[in-house]
């Protein structure tokens, strides 16, 4: 099939130390595993260290740099990884629940005079709203439309923040206020949850619970019927339509998760920006945390972190050549298609699904596995070998092989004239 | 035996090619209903319109009395209605069990708020699902291979395991798409025993099939499609010796388009 040059040969070693690393992970009992998750937990809380910092942005203030864009970026990676890695629906319109959230919060705090947390759940369910709205009319549609749609989605967003006034124009919206404080609370040189200009490790630690929350939430759903049906979808949305899986409802759910993860980013940036502006939600936002969806193993949620982390992390890190981050992006992205399609740390099953050519993206490249079953017995009974399948349930018009020649009498015997598919 | 399914009249279009033409069928509850006729004939339709993939063109499709054409496929399968394929579709890169358990969902009352918060209800269907998922791979006889990757069963496992998806979603109609297609004689004598397995647990078979041993031995009633038109039905012995069925078979050469 398609994709065998990407899929055979030229491999880095890394699949099979990541194998190992996995098959270990599976073994290991439930403390190992617990204890592992303390230890991962404990160092990201270490993370804004100022030796850390001094290796990893020398140039910049690290929890600044780890806040945004890496912590947001992942953040807005996982919520995609929802959408686009489990459900398989390629959605170029991302940034614009990240940007619902952050004009939520931004419009009610100066307008009403909310604080961070009643904005929060407010700027959370109306990006799952928009989410609802965008998806109820696109997700009836096929991969490419929905791609188009989305992508003009996120456009549209920023276009008109631009050019409303209750939104600011696009000297956008300021001062935004920052979360209300608990004072007097210390651990170390810090004050974890005093929200302030100088300091950013408060919101760093912030967007840190707010991720592990966010990891749970969506370990579960994977795991779950929920995450079975989205498996299901990708792979052969007919069939899983036909074995009761009520397909759309579990796309917009998919939509829906994106949407509020988006949204809580948004929201989580609005509070430390203190001032947000159309420019904040590009087009190369959304792009950039598919890249790194894509680089880091769509559907494997630490492939999908790692991806984040470096799409953040490298321009921070090597300013003087930031102004060149789009042309090695996309560089590195062609370069992995080439070498190692299925992602940095790709899951296990979505790297099969490449190997065969069924596509990274789902619903765009899920028509074509299909009829790969039949060739196996082809030899056996049916004269006619493989048929490239139609997009519908049984494409088997579409094919010329009878697979049977027995006769009503019982006999058996050669396919007599009868065959009249044979040459549609 | 009063019908569990019945086509009323019938008819489909696909653009200028009419696939089937004022068809009534009839399945009987409790037996084991074939539908046999030559490639094209239409009987992949059938299949289709009454899982609610296509809808008919005119006439009504019933299933235990109530109507189904028209209804999403998803909610002719919560109704007890469940199919294999012609050529497999089976989710490929998913494990047997999982596949299974896909089917099994379709049961499954806890949705996403119930997995997000990991509730005793929502874990006890998990565990049910999989425990209900092992014994139809068991049923079946692929209970070897249930952590497997379904693309890596061998081609007669593979049908079985998407018997096993169908059974799951514990339809009272169980459509069978040319099961023995491929399969060797031995494989074949397995697949027509399992299909009596099936049928003597209370469900309802309704089978197409090219294998006319396999079809004779084991229908109670047999339709006969060709051209988009039942052309016969009875029981087999009556089908086997009607005149037009054999026509149909031995095929005047005009009609091979
Ligand atoms: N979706 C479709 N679009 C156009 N023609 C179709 C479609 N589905 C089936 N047909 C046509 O209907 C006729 C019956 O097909 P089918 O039901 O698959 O036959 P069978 O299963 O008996 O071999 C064929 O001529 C086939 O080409
Ligand atoms: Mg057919």
């Amino acid at each position: 099939m398609t994709g065998t040059f990407a899929g055979q040969g030229s491999r880095f070693a890394l699949p099979d130390v990541m194998g190992r690393v996995g098959g270990l992970w599976d073994k290991a009992p439930w403390y190992a595993r617990y204890l592992a998750y303390a230890l991962l937990i404990a160092f990201a809380f270490a993370l804004p260290s100022e030796t850390i910092g001094s290796f990893m942005t020398p140039q910049a203030d690290w929890p600044s740099v780890l806040f945004y864009p890496i912590g947001v970026y992942v953040l807005l990676a996982i919520g995609l990884n929802v959408v686009v890695g489990q459900a398989g629906l390629l959605d170029l319109g991302f940034v614009a629940f990240f940007a619902i959230g952050a004009y939520a919060l931004a419009i009610f705090a100066t307008n009403n005079g909310w604080n961070f947390w009643e904005a929060l759940p407010v700027g959370i369910i109306i990006a799952m709203a928009a989410g609802v709205i965008l998806g109820s009319p696109t997700l009836r549609l096929r991969g490419d439309y929905l791609a188009i749609v989305t992508l003009g989605f996120g456009e549209i967003i920023r276009i008109t923040a631009n050019n409303l006034d209750w939104t600011g124009g696009p000297r956008g919206i300021s001062p935004i206020p920052y979360p209300p404080s608990v004072e007097g609370f210390e651990i170390g040189d810090v004050e974890p949850l005093k929200y302030g200009v100088l300091d950013a490790r408060p919101y760093y630690y912030l967007l840190l619970v707010f991720i592990i929350l966010t990891i749970i939430l969506v370990k579960r759903l994977e795991k779950s019927r929920v995450g079975r049906s989205w498996a299901a979808i990708r792979e052969d949305e007919d069939a899983a339509e036909l074995m009761g899986v009520p397909t759309f409802k579990f796309k917009i759910v998919a939509f829906i998760i994106g949407a509020a993860i988006g949204g809580l980013a948004g929201v989580v940036f609005g509070s430390q920006t203190t001032s947000i502006t159309p420019v904040n939600f590009p087009f190369i936002l959304s792009a950039l945390i598919l890249c790194a969806v894509v680089l880091g193993g769509s559907g494997n949620l630490v492939g999908v972190i790692v991806g984040a982390f470096l799409i953040a992390w490298l321009p921070e890190r090597f300013r003087e050549f930031a102004d060149y981050r789009m042309l090695v992006f996309g560089a590195a992205l062609v370069l992995m298609m080439i070498v190692r399609p299925e992602g940095l740390i790709p899951s296990r099953r979505r790297r099969a699904e490449l190997a065969e050519g069924t596509g990274g993206l789902g619903a765009l490249g899920g028509e074509a596995g299909a009829a790969t079953a039949q060739h196996v017995h082809a030899d056996v009974l049916t004269p006619a070998g493989g048929h490239p399948d139609g997009g519908h349930p049984d494409g088997d018009h579409a094919d010329g092989s009878r697979p049977d020649g027995s006769r009503p009498d019982g006999t058996g015997g050669a396919t007599v004239a009868t065959d009249r598919e044979a040459d549609r | 035996m009063s019908a569990l399914l019945e086509l009323d009249t019938v008819t489909q279009r696909f653009g200028g090619v009419v696939a089937l033409s004022k068809v009534s069928l009839s399945v009987p509850e409790g037996a084991i209903f074939a539908l046999i006729g030559p490639n094209g004939a239409g009987k992949t339709t059938v299949f289709n319109l009454i899982t609610g993939v296509y809808q008919p063109t005119e006439g009504e499709i019933r299933f235990a009395g109530s109507r189904i054409s028209g209804r999403k496929p998803h909610l002719v399968t919560a109704q007890g209605v469940a199919r294999t394929f012609q050529n497999i579709r089976l989710f490929e890169n998913m494990s047997a069990l999982e596949n299974v358990m896909v089917g099994a969902d379709a049961r499954h009352k806890t949705g996403v708020i119930s997995a997000a918060l990991g509730l005793p209800r929502h874990r006890r269907e998990e565990k049910q699902g999989r425990e209900r998922g092992l014994e139809l791979l068991d049923f079946v006889g692929v209970a070897g291979v249930a952590e497997e990757t379904a693309k890596n069963l061998s081609y007669g496992d593979q049908r079985r395991l998407e018997i096993a998806r169908a059974l799951a979603t514990e339809p009272k109609l169980l459509l069978l798409d040319e099961p023995a297609a491929g399969l060797n004689a031995s494989e074949k004598l397995g697949l027509s025993a399992l299909i009596r397995k099936i049928r003597d647990g209370g469900r309802t078979v309704f089978l197409i099939e090219h294998d006319m041993g396999m079809v004779m031995q084991i229908s109670d009633r047999v339709a006969v499609l060709d051209f988009g038109q039942k052309i016969s039905e009875g029981i087999p012995s009556e089908v086997q010796n009607d005149p037009k069925v054999i026509a149909a078979y031995l095929g005047a050469p005009a009609d091979a388009s």
